[in-house]
Formats: structure tokens, sequence, C-alpha cells
């Protein structure tokens, strides 16, 4: 699998469909001026309460593995959109994702945007411009 | 103290704001059931009723976690999905930080006593570790508000919830409280209905004390007693309850009524999956909107 993460800060004004409030401020644990983009295999899928989270294997340029962890909004925000997991991540299949960091420097970030193996952009939290992927 | 006197203060102010904020996101944080209903009659539709005469509050109601967009589909002809955020300048941070507000000073919040205003605001400030339902644990009655489906029996009626998948069986036969299970403290307490004229009430006691009645630190005691009302009329579900706590509150407290309209989508589902926090050992701040 080709690299690709490649750490771009941005002074990030996202916005977000009233379906994905989080339960708690995503700003406590996201630092939404930092973002970056990641490519890499779809190893997990967990359609959970209370965010959704998504496990991507990435090769770093020295030949080792990070496991990230990308968290989004809540499997019922999600259906109220029509965004299931079924139909649009698959295991084993490689994508991108523009992502909000961790502030505690973990390999975790929220959900921006992802380009599915198929070309196509799933802006759930588009950037005003300002993610890499948006459209 | 001095932030719960300015919020009494702040009433007139808060319901300006209140009325300013949207709705979907509070009823975000303070359960389901309240959301947009499927395909329904609202008008000149008689209440169907059982044979022992009583309403029928059988029905999927209101959203009942079925699944569609409700404001046009946001994908495009291409399949690519882009959100628009509805928030002050398009920022989610702001949106969080705005259902904070507006649940904090919404006009409508349980009157405590003065010496338990400094625990709220404990709670509220500690939210991310207080409140238990950010660690999966049930929202509680009446938090988890109405019902996103109901079932009844001339026994008993039994309550779905698409939060955590959970239920209730409430017998309406005219027993009196579970000794034993009214003593036990639990989330969901000990509950038992009855009918005033075509109004199903709901008597619930037993409570633990870990829920809360509301995002913003409302604790209560096990103590805490809550009365529910059910009426149907039509398609049209009204839900009330009313929470009592004589060891910390000043009065009852009415929580706003929720007016669910039945879902005739068959495709409706209530079904939700686990919950399973991880993000509580990744919280850097204490902040939480």
């Amino acid at each position: 699998m080709k690299r690709f993460c490649s750490l771009v800060a941005f002074v990030a004004a996202l916005s977000v469909g009233s379906q994905t409030f989080a339960h708690h401020a995503t700003q406590a644990e996201f630092d939404q001026t930092k973002v970056t983009t990641i490519k890499g295999v779809m190893t997990r899928v967990m359609w959970v309460n209370p965010h959704v989270n998504w496990h991507m294997e990435v090769k770093n340029a020295d030949g080792t593995v990070t496991d990230w962890t990308i968290v989004g909004a809540g499997p019922g925000q999600f259906r109220a959109i029509g965004l299931s997991g079924r139909d649009f991540f698959q295991i084993g299949e490689t994508y991108s994702a523009s992502i909000a960091l961790a502030r505690n420097g973990s390999s975790r970030g929220h959900i921006m945007s992802f380009l599915t193996p198929d070309g196509k952009t799933l802006q759930i939290w588009s950037g005003n411009g300002d993610d890499p992927l948006g459209r | 103290m001095a932030p719960r006197l300015i919020r009494y203060g702040a009433t007139v102010l808060s319901a300006a704001v209140g009325a300013l904020m949207m709705t979907s996101s509070i009823a975000a944080q303070n359960g389901g059931g309240g959301r947009a209903a499927g395909p329904a009659q609202t008008q000149n539709v008689p209440t169907p009723r059982t044979p022992d005469g009583h309403p029928d509050l059988s029905g999927a109601w209101g959203g009942a976690g079925g699944g569609g967009a409700r404001d046009g589909s946001p994908f495009d002809e291409k399949g690519n999905l882009r959100l628009a955020g509805r928030y002050r300048k398009g920022n989610p941070v702001n949106g969080e930080r705005d259902s904070g507000i507006s649940q904090r000073f919404g006009p409508n919040f349980p009157l405590y006593k003065p010496q338990y205003w400094d625990k709220v605001d404990f709670m509220d400030v500690n939210g991310n570790v207080q409140d238990s339902n950010f660690h999966c644990m049930p929202a509680g009655v009446p938090r988890m508000g109405p019902p996103v489906r109901i079932l009844q029996t001339a026994r008993d009626v039994v309550f779905l919830y698409r939060e955590k998948n959970q239920y209730r069986i409430i017998p309406i036969d005219g027993r009196p409280h579970d000794p034993v299970n009214s003593m036990d403290q639990t989330y969901l307490g000990d509950s038992v209905g009855h009918w005033e004229g075509d109004t199903l009430v709901v008597d619930v006691v037993g409570f633990n004390s870990e829920t809360w009645l509301g995002w913003p630190g409302y604790f209560h005691t096990n103590k805490l007693r809550v009365i529910e009302r059910l009426t149907r009329q039509g398609n049209t579900l009204l839900y009330q309850a009313t929470a009592d706590d004589p060891d910390v509150l000043l009065k009852p407290w009415a929580m706003n009524p929720r007016t669910l309209q039945l879902n005739t989508n068959p495709t409706t589902q209530i079904e939700d999956p686990p919950c399973i926090e991880s993000d509580s050992a990744n919280l850097t701040t204490k902040e939480r909107g």
C-alpha cells in the first residue's frame, strides 16, 4: 500500500449537519485546527453508539503501520441521513480520510471526509473549503 | 451559587435564546422519540380502542429511529455526500456550544432548593465524568423521553425505546408497586399504570440516583418519583412527565411535553447498536458544549 499521510494544519471552520451532534464537546477531544489526510485500508467498521468508529491501517514512510481510529457521529444520526455502514464502508478496501486530530496525540481523529474506493466523497464535516477532500 | 442566581434572573433572556435554538439538538441530548414522524393522518381519525374501551396506544410513535433523510437527501446525483452546517459560521463547535447554552438557559428547568445549586453546578462542569448517560448508561425516566413504540394488552403496556434498546413492561391492571422492585433503586424504576379517563397515567418510583433529569447537571436522588401521562387522540400521542424529588427540588418539575405522530412507515426500525464508549480516556478538557 502506498503510503500517504500528510499533515496539514488548517484554521478550520467546520460545519456539520444537525444530525451529527455529539453528546460531548468534540472540541474536548479533537483539534479542528489540525487536519490531516490519511490513506489506508479499512480494517474494521464499528457501527456502535455513541459514535461510529472506523479503523484504518496506514503504512508510514518508515515501513511501520499505524492503526488509526476515526470517530464519527452516532449510528442513528448517520441512519437518518441515509449513510449506512454496509453500503459505504468495505473491509479491505482503500479509503482516504481527512480527520481532525486528537488533542492527546494518539492515532485518533474525527472524520471530516472520506474518499471511497469508487471515488465518492462523503463530506461528513464539511470544511468551508478547508477540507482537503471536500468538494 | 452565583451562576444559578444569574440563571434565575436570565429566565426571560433564556426563553429567547431557547427559542432560537434548534429543538433537534436538544432532542439529541435528552432522548429520542420526539423526532420528525413518518406519514400519518392527524385529523379526523378516530382514536382506536381496545375491547375494554380504553384508547389503544399501540403503534410506532415519532421518528421511531427509522431511516431516510428528513430534509431531503444530502447526496448529490453522483452519490457524493455533503452535509450542510446550520450553525453560526457553519461551525460545529459553535453548534455544540450553542446547544449547551440553550440547555442550560432553557426556560424550563427543575427548581432546586438553594443549597443544591452548587451541586448542580459541579455536576454540570464535570459532566463528562459525572453524567452516567455519557458513559453508555441508561438516560433514565423521564430524560429518555417518550417511547418510540408501544405494545398494549389488557394487562400491561410495553414501552420500547430506541436508546440502548430499552424496554419497560408496565402493568395497567390496577396492581400496586411491586414491594421489591420499587425498593431496588434501578435506572428505569418500578412502573405501574392506570387509566384516568382516556389518559394512561404511569407512576414510577424506585430509581437509583445515577441518572439525571437533564443534561445540565440536573441530578436527582433515589427519592425521585415520576408521573407520566400518555394521551392518544387519533394518530397523535401526547407525552407529559412530571418529576418530583422533595429532598432536593422546591416543587415538582414538568418536563416539556412531547407531541408525537403515529409512524406508519412499515420500514420503521427501533434497533439501536450497542453503546461502547471510548472517548472519555481521550478527552483533554472538561468542555462538553
